[in-house]
């Protein structure tokens, strides 16, 4: 067992129906993201996109909104609040370290909107990354 | 519905797939020989050589608790051959085959301590359809368009040979709470 | 001298046999297919590797398509216009490895000679069912085929010139659903529906898609839909029928409107199966595969099959699903349809529902109901729910049903 918090959780759920635990996002990667994205983010070769060195495209306009509009971020089965949380997570986490300016929950809230039905087209636009 | 309907109710969930370890046509064999007996008790393990097919260790009574069944608890969501019936586990693929590296993943709920648990239900590919032990249940799932939680995906397609042969549910973590889709 | 002798009697006896009896055939009789019939339908088997011709009058088999390594068989598609059949297929160099190929295989209509191959240069997608996986846009020109992995695209295949001439990418949306000539749909997972529209050479032109109007995590719904002219009717987990109308610029949800009330609600009716709607355009009938079961039920089988009237949309109808289980052990053995064993049978036996529906567009239509688990399907007349006939040994397993 990881913290206490979880226990208090696990022993309550029958008592609080309804009241949703909040769930960290480590464990939210893992639920949305690591099936394909693999466990440390390094992803399948000519498959699945890597995450290691993300934080980078942060830097080149429309960055930002790339990754919030690809169709696992936009439509994770998530609240954009804790969308935010997972996508800040994977940036500081499983990206490289590099400085970046957090997700907000508004920024996701618009963008997810109109998730990327090209995203690789949209990728090759940005020039940068890994 | 008859009473004879109302009796075999259970059976319905058999051939959706969701309970029972044989295959229909055996039961139905068994039922007409005679043999009132249905196999609901479940199948220990007899090898003692761990390391050939390794199998999680739990004691979990009943079909709950086996591998080799549908209702084994980390299968509320499987969809395909278990790999338990095939040379492999719950955990492991059968040999020859190649565990796909690409997933879904959901959570099952564990009887024994009522949590739910983080279950990787990877495929096992590169070999023509095992065809024993064909389950489908579908706790949690949705269609190909959410895909991060769709079992009917062929999820060989990440690995070397899309030819699908089974199923394994391996936990990788215990989750705060169930999935969103329920 | 001898050899002669014995030949001779040889040839004597053999006169003798056909002057009394049988002439001689002839070696090297292959059939051909009449036109198309309008009480034909296509069984998928997965173990089997093929797609199974049935006309349903008859129950007579009338040609089989196969399906090669794909782990569940597209129905072929028939263009009546260019006499063609279609079947999209996988192939492995080593059987179920090595080096894999994709291809449309182009089957002449009548004596389903192989006329032409065209290769795909990505995976197609596979699935349980693999509905919605392939589309023959009106008109006969394009194919389109859908592929999720690596890349989530459609291919379009231009009939005419035998190639690929377009990849359209849709990223976090499957199924294809055609709409018009130039035009197909693909649900998305932040539920909407897209539409993608094509020049007269099949290049993407733009594309449009809904508001969104359907809640993927809450009710979401099945990629089984059922065409009526400009409308697709798309039907959720819990019941409620979605009407998409293309007749304007951008796809239009309608307000949904539910199969079930408010007590059939209670009581946990829902839709389920792995093709579980079919419709009659000319009647505007609507048939859905109905189970009792609550989350997690979707893939279900039913026993029964409710008919809706699609202008009033009230339920008119509900038809109960034969006793597949006992008509599918029945015949191995060895009992007589209809006869006493067949009948003690169909009593003991628990009726396992179907999965799987299609229905004829004829004025005298036929309802095909399958259990994807049983090799036979069970001939129903729609309008008064008389389980007619079945179609025998129909295969092993297989989840979809395809009308041409």
């Amino acid at each position: 067992m990881r913290r206490a918090a979880a226990w208090i959780v696990a022993l309550s759920c029958g008592l609080a129906a309804g009241a949703s635990a909040k769930v960290p996002p480590e464990e939210s990667y893992q639920l949305h993201c690591s099936g394909c994205h693999g466990p440390d983010g390094a992803g399948r070769a000519d498959f699945v996109p890597s995450l290691r060195g993300l934080a980078v495209l942060l830097e080149s306009p429309g960055g930002r909104a790339y990754l919030a509009r690809v169709p696992g971020v936009a439509q994770a089965p998530l609240e954009s609040a804790a969308l935010a949380e997972l996508l800040n997570w994977v940036l500081r986490e499983l990206s490289d370290g590099r400085e970046f300016a957090p997700y907000a929950a508004h920024e996701l809230e618009a963008w997810r909107r109109d998730p990327l039905r090209d995203p690789a087209a949209a990728r090759s636009a940005l020039g940068r990354g890994p | 519905m008859s009473r004879m309907d109302a009796q075999f109710e259970g059976w319905g969930r058999l051939l959706a797939r969701r309970t029972g370890r044989r295959s229909f046509l055996a039961r139905v064999g068994a039922l007409l020989a005679g043999s009132a007996a249905l196999p609901l008790l479940p199948v220990a393990r007899a090898s003692a050589d761990s390391s050939r097919v390794p199998a999680p260790s739990e004691s979990i009574p009943g079909p709950e608790g086996d591998p080799t069944r549908c209702e084994y608890w980390r299968h509320c969501a499987i969809d395909g051959f278990l790999c338990a019936c095939c040379g492999g586990s719950a955990t492991t693929c059968p040999p020859g085959t190649e565990m796909a590296p690409v997933t879904w993943i959901g959570t099952c709920r564990n009887p024994a301590d009522g949590r739910d648990y983080i279950i990787s239900y990877n495929d096992c590919c590169g070999k023509g359809f095992c065809g024993r032990c064909g389950c489908n249940r579908n706790e949690g799932d949705r269609p190909e368009y959410h895909w991060v939680r769709s079992n009917d995906i062929n999820w060989c397609a990440g690995a070397k040979s899309q030819a699908y042969h089974c199923s394994v549910a391996i936990v990788v973590g215990q989750a705060t709470e169930a999935q969103p889709e329920r | 001298m001898r050899r002669l002798v014995l030949g001779t009697m040889l040839l004597s006896s053999l006169a003798a046999a056909t002057a009394s009896g049988l002439e001689a055939e002839k070696i090297g009789n292959v059939a051909i297919l009449p036109p198309i019939g309008d009480h034909w339908v296509w069984v998928p088997d997965r173990l089997l590797e093929h797609s199974l011709l049935y006309d349903g009058d008859s129950g007579e088999v009338l040609a089989a398509v196969d399906s090669n390594a794909s782990i569940t068989p597209k129905v072929p598609l028939v263009a009546r216009g260019r006499g063609e059949i279609y079947s999209v297929d996988i192939d492995y160099a080593r059987g179920r490895r090595g080096a894999r190929t994709d291809f449309v295989t182009i089957y002449d209509a009548t004596t389903l000679a192989v006329v032409g191959e065209v290769p795909l240069s990505h995976p197609t997608s596979e699935s349980n069912s693999s509905v919605a996986h392939i589309a023959l846009l009106d008109g006969e020109r394009f194919l389109v085929v859908f592929s999720q992995f690596p890349v989530t695209l459609a291919s379009v295949v231009d009939l005419e010139e035998r190639r690929v001439v377009e990849e359209v990418p849709i990223a976090g949306c499957a199924g294809l659903y055609a709409v018009a000539r130039l035009r197909f749909a693909t649900l998305c997972g932040d539920g909407t529906l897209l539409v993608a529209e094509l020049d007269d050479r099949g290049a993407l032109l733009r594309t449009a898609r809904s508001e969104r109007f359907f809640d993927v995590v809450e009710d979401p719904v099945s990629m089984v839909g059922a065409r009526i002219g400009s409308r697709w009717l798309f039907v959720s987990f819990a019941g409620y029928v979605h009407e998409l109308d293309f007749s304007g610029e951008s796809p239009r949800a309608e307000p949904p409107w539910s199969l079930v009330d408010d007590g059939e609600r209670r009581d946990e009716w829902r839709p389920g199966g792995l093709q579980q709607l079919a419709l009659h355009r000319a009647r505007q009938r609507l048939y859905v595969v109905m189970h009792q079961g609550g989350a997690g039920s979707h893939k279900d089988p039913g026993p029964e099959i409710w008919e809706f009237d699609l202008a009033r949309r009230t339920r008119v109808a509900r038809l109960q699903v034969p006793n597949l289980a006992a008509d599918f052990v029945g015949p191995l053995l060895g009992l007589e349809s209809g006869g006493l064993g067949h009948r003690l049978l169909r009593w003991i036996t628990p009726n396992p529902g179907a999965h799987t529906i299609a229905v004829t567009q004829d004025d005298r239509p036929l309802l095909f109901v399958r259990n994807a688990e049983l090799g036979v399907v069970a001939v129903l007349d729609p309008r008064t729910g008389e389980h007619l006939r079945n179609l025998e040994e129909a295969g092993v397993t297989g989840p979809t049903l395809g009308v041409p």
